[in-house]
């Protein structure tokens, strides 16, 4: 193979050598930030706005079960825990596990707004912990 | 490589550089998800939301339905502390660890629940009409 000296590859040429280059550190660029993201915070899968249920009788009733063994298949984690707290009541901690909970777990909190059998609406604080 | 070619590469290098960049912008931003740690205005919305019977907090209450913004700004104007206290245990579980300082302002008066935050990370605020009349302000800063 000769060195093109003349310079007759041209536009063309320089742009296919070049796109590979390119191509591959974009699709470096791009898929990052979410490796890093997601090695780092194992729940950035899971959908907050899924924790729903209702308070029936002063007691939460969670309705979430379904959304978290869908959770467990598609991001193929062990296990994954929800504990619901109506905060300022007397009311136990409502805790749905799914799956095996034994090993390293990430837990975040949140809060959610869920009616009341009263025509109400109360605060939940979820405590939400997935193990990888 | 003569002067032209290697001007058509820099120009090629240019063109695909930017146009790579452009298309990874969406897919960069699109990566992270949603957030899954409650934030202030989540916070603040929940507290706003809330619609509870008085005879939750107080004692003696009636069983009226009544949004929670209401019966803070009855604190505020009377001294009580049933739903202050109430939004003080909320935050207290939501922030964890994380220190916290909610001002809650009714007419010329205001009530503070928290601590100091020496460093802020973030922070909301919001105002919602009150059924007596007025308007309740709340400021809420997370460290």
């Amino acid at each position: 193979m000769r060195r093109d000296t003349a310079g007759a590859t041209g536009f063309a040429g320089a742009m296919v050598a070049t796109m590979v280059v390119v191509t591959v550190l974009s699709a470096y660029m791009a898929a990052a930030p979410y490796l890093l993201h997601y090695e780092g915070d194992p729940l950035i899968g899971f959908d907050t706005g899924r924790l729903t249920g209702t308070v029936e009788d002063g007691a939460f009733v969670p309705g979430y079960d379904d959304y978290l063994h869908s959770y467990l298949e598609v991001h193929g984690h062990r296990g994954v825990e929800v504990r619901a707290m109506l905060v300022g009541t007397d009311a136990p901690e409502v805790v749905t596990t799914v799956g095996g909970m034994d090993g390293e777990v990430t837990w975040k909190r949140v809060s959610a707004l869920v009616d009341r059998d009263d025509g109400g609406k109360q605060i939940v604080v979820f405590g939400v912990g997935v193990c990888v | 490589m003569n002067r032209r070619g290697l001007v058509s590469l820099v120009d090629a290098m240019l063109f695909l550089l930017i146009v790579s960049l452009a298309l990874s912008v969406p897919l960069y931003l699109d990566a992270g998800g949603d957030p899954v740690d409650a934030d202030p205005s989540t916070m603040l919305d929940d507290l706003c939301g809330a619609r509870m019977r008085m005879s939750d907090l107080y004692p003696g209450g009636d069983g009226s339905l009544l949004p929670l913004t209401d019966m803070l700004a009855m604190d505020v104007v009377t001294g009580t502390d049933a739903a202050l206290s109430y939004a003080g245990s909320y935050l207290d579980e939501v922030t964890g660890v994380s220190p916290y300082r909610l001002t809650l302002g009714y007419g010329d008066l205001s009530v503070v629940i928290g601590d100091e935050v020496p460093e802020p990370v973030s922070g909301a605020s919001a105002e919602v009409p009150v059924t007596a009349g007025g308007r309740l302000r709340m400021t809420l800063v997370i460290g």
